[in-house]
């Protein structure tokens, strides 16, 4: 890298590296005791919660035994924060499996989703919001504006319905429901992933392409854009070569939120679908009180939004070379 | 192109932009006319229209302008042109340099690409030509290890090399014309003297014409062939640089004369400046601008603006001009009564 000349920046990029180590670890010891505190915070015992109001004093003494329900809280994170540094995450209340094989099994149904939306909506906000940017007030403008509003406000799963219904029961181009993983082709896979990604990509698109419009517009009015003008350079190369990258730092940001949120699973999105991803996981083990699997959720979650803030940082460093020296 | 005909040829130029209180006649008919291969200094304070002229000359005016009047580079109408075809015509045959590099440059963009982007528009170099050209270019403009430079970006260079290397962009498709406007004054004295060196040398070398936009008179004096001076919009005086600074004829050019520093001036002598401020260019003096702070007005100065009226090389717009005013008085005075 160009700026490794420059005495003081590996000093800079160690030091953020540390930064990036302690903010990592202030959100897991957050996380983790929240995480934990949900035994006490479920209303009356959880082995209660999860067995039932007809369930025996000796049955609750057995499931609080297995699961250290009743044990004191201090000691209960410990061991739940030993286990898992060494990858034990306990057992499902409701299966018996581990919950990191669960975990696991259902993550790449949610993480392909995820990314196949933040690129779907990237795919059209791009193009989108550099055009209506570089033309604010002009006929695709406020068509594009209007549209945009309007999709704004359509709930997903109305987008979800909507989709289903049209490019589903209507034409059979995309199936109704189920899913197909990677292991039996791509096609097949994404034939399944396609239309659950649009519908999550209805309501995210909107944002991302109005925020890119209107950094477009500052930029444009940057003075090194009028000189790429006056040297006579086409207007399109202008706008994808000297505009558009300064003008996606926010956007870069954007999307990794917006991919960070859907990587939790969307309740709805894998309902209507009838996908095996997180989601549905969450929406199996709340109701039932299955506190080691809901634990895991929230650990997998908090790492995934450090992580992505970390790939942001680096995608700044990438975008704009300001930031390597600082 | 040919030699024939002048490099620049400017008439009647008007640029009126739409402002708050009405709209502001910023450049009201200037006509100019440059050689090729001669340096024009183009002189003025802030805000008498110097930067709006040049951004009319090359087409970039601000949106919602009115631009009148004809431009015409070397034999080429440019005002004829659609904008499209005028934006790349002047892109490939006319240099720009501005005052901050700074922000002239895109700060996420390497150098060595800002340099070669025009160049493979234009002249269809590869990507690996338009980079060894780059390379050549920041060598000319002294930037030293160019090689090396070319992948670094704006924020790496100090502020002098940045105006270098906007030099070079400037020059990447061998423009016939470079427009440095008000390029040194952002930069350090030193600095400023080693960039007008090197405008002036690359001109000289290339054959090329170069105007140079200051308020400083004393930027373009040891530079400029001929020197232009605008007021309020107008050229008020436009001649070869010796003859305005040893005869100026507008009341204007020798209170600006006046009011540079002098080595052999006694200590704590009073600087001289100017008194009163330039007109409000949304409302205008219906006489000539600058006759509210002349000296020498008379009641007929405030009739109308004197026109532009050329005694051999050397053009003044004043009805009683400095130096053998009397004799050139009179025979303005019946000049302009013929005409009225």
């Amino acid at each position: 890298m160009a700026v490794g000349t420059l005495a003081a920046a590996p000093r800079a990029r160690l030091g953020r590296a540390a930064r990036r180590a302690a903010h990592l670890l202030a959100v897991l010891l957050l996380v983790t005791l929240a995480a934990a505190a949900l035994v006490d915070l479920v209303p009356g015992s959880p082995a209660v919660a999860i067995l039932g109001p007809s369930a025996t004093p000796q049955q609750i003494a057995e499931l609080d035994a297995a699961y250290g329900f009743d044990r004191p809280f201090p000691e209960r994170y410990l061991d739940w924060v030993g286990g898992l540094v060494t990858g034990d995450l306990g057992r499902s209340v409701q299966s018996g499996r581990p919950v990191l094989a669960t975990i696991l099994e259902r993550l790449p149904v949610t993480l392909e989703i995820a990314l196949l939306a933040v690129g779907i909506s990237l795919l059209v906000a791009v193009p989108l919001g550099v055009h209506t940017g570089s033309r604010v007030g002009g006929p695709l403008d406020r068509a594009v504006t209007a549209a945009s509003s309007a999709l704004m406000s359509i709930p997903v799963f109305v987008a979800g319905v909507v989709l289903i219904y049209l490019l589903a029961l209507t034409t059979g181009w995309f199936p109704v429901s189920g899913w197909a993983p990677l292991t039996d082709g791509i096609a097949a896979n994404l034939h399944f992933a396609f239309l659950p990604a649009v519908a999550l990509a209805v309501g995210e698109t909107p944002a991302l392409l109005r925020l890119l419009r209107g950094d477009v517009a500052a930029t444009l009015r940057e003075d090194f854009v009028r000189t790429a003008a006056t040297r006579g350079l086409p207007r399109r190369y202008i706008l994808f070569r000297h505009v558009l990258r300064p003008s996606a730092l926010p956007l870069v940001t954007m999307a990794a939120v917006v991919f960070g949120r859907l990587l939790a699973g969307s309740v709805v999105v894998e309902s209507l679908f009838a996908l095996p991803g997180l989601g549905g996981l969450a929406l199996q083990s709340i109701p039932a009180k299955d506190i080691p699997v809901i634990q895991g959720l929230v650990v997998l979650v908090a790492v995934a939004y450090v992580a992505v803030n970390a790939l942001v940082d680096l995608g700044y460093t990438v975008l704009d070379p300001r930031t390597r020296s600082r | 192109m040919t030699s024939g005909e002048p490099l620049l040829e400017v008439r009647d130029l008007r640029c009126h932009l739409p402002g708050d209180h009405g709209v502001v006649r910023a450049v009201d008919g200037v006509s100019l006319t440059l050689g090729h291969g001669r340096v024009l200094g183009l002189v003025g304070e802030s805000g008498c229209g110097k930067s709006t002229l040049v951004r009319a000359l090359v087409g970039a005016s601000a949106p919602g302008a009115g631009v009148s009047g004809s431009v015409i580079l070397a034999g080429t109408d440019l005002t004829a042109m659609p904008p499209e075809a005028r934006r790349a015509f002047v892109g490939r045959h006319v240099g720009m340099v501005f005052q901050d590099p700074m922000s002239a440059l895109n700060p996420v963009v390497p150098v060595g690409r800002q340099i070669g982007e025009a160049v493979r528009h234009h002249l269809g170099l590869s990507r690996a030509a338009a980079r060894d050209r780059a390379a050549g270019l920041l060598e000319q403009v002294g930037v030293p290890d160019p090689g090396r430079r070319l992948k670094h970006y704006p924020h790496q260079f100090s502020g002098g090399l940045r105006q270098r290397i906007t030099i070079a962009m400037a020059l990447s498709c061998d423009p016939a014309l470079l427009i440095a406007d008000e390029a040194t004054t952002a930069l350090d004295v030193t600095v400023q003297r080693q960039i007008l060196d090197l405008l002036a040398g690359l001109a000289g070398d290339r054959g090329m014409g170069l105007v140079l936009v200051s308020h400083d008179l004393g930027v373009i004096a040891g530079r400029a062939d001929e020197i232009a001076v605008m007021y309020a919009g107008r050229v008020v005086e436009h001649g070869l640089t010796r003859a305005v600074f040893a005869r100026p004829r507008h009341r204007y050019t020798e209170a600006l004369l006046g009011a540079i520093p002098r080595l052999d001036a006694p200590p704590h002598a009073r600087l001289r400046v100017i008194p009163g401020a330039p007109p409000d260019l949304a409302d205008p003096p219906p006489g000539c601008a600058f006759a509210p702070r002349c000296p020498a007005a008379r009641p007929d100065c405030l009739a109308a603006p004197p026109p532009l009226v050329a005694e051999g090389p050397h053009a003044h717009a004043c009805l009683y001009p400095a130096d053998g005013a009397e004799i050139t008085a009179g025979a303005r005075r019946r000049e302009g009564g013929d005409a009225g």
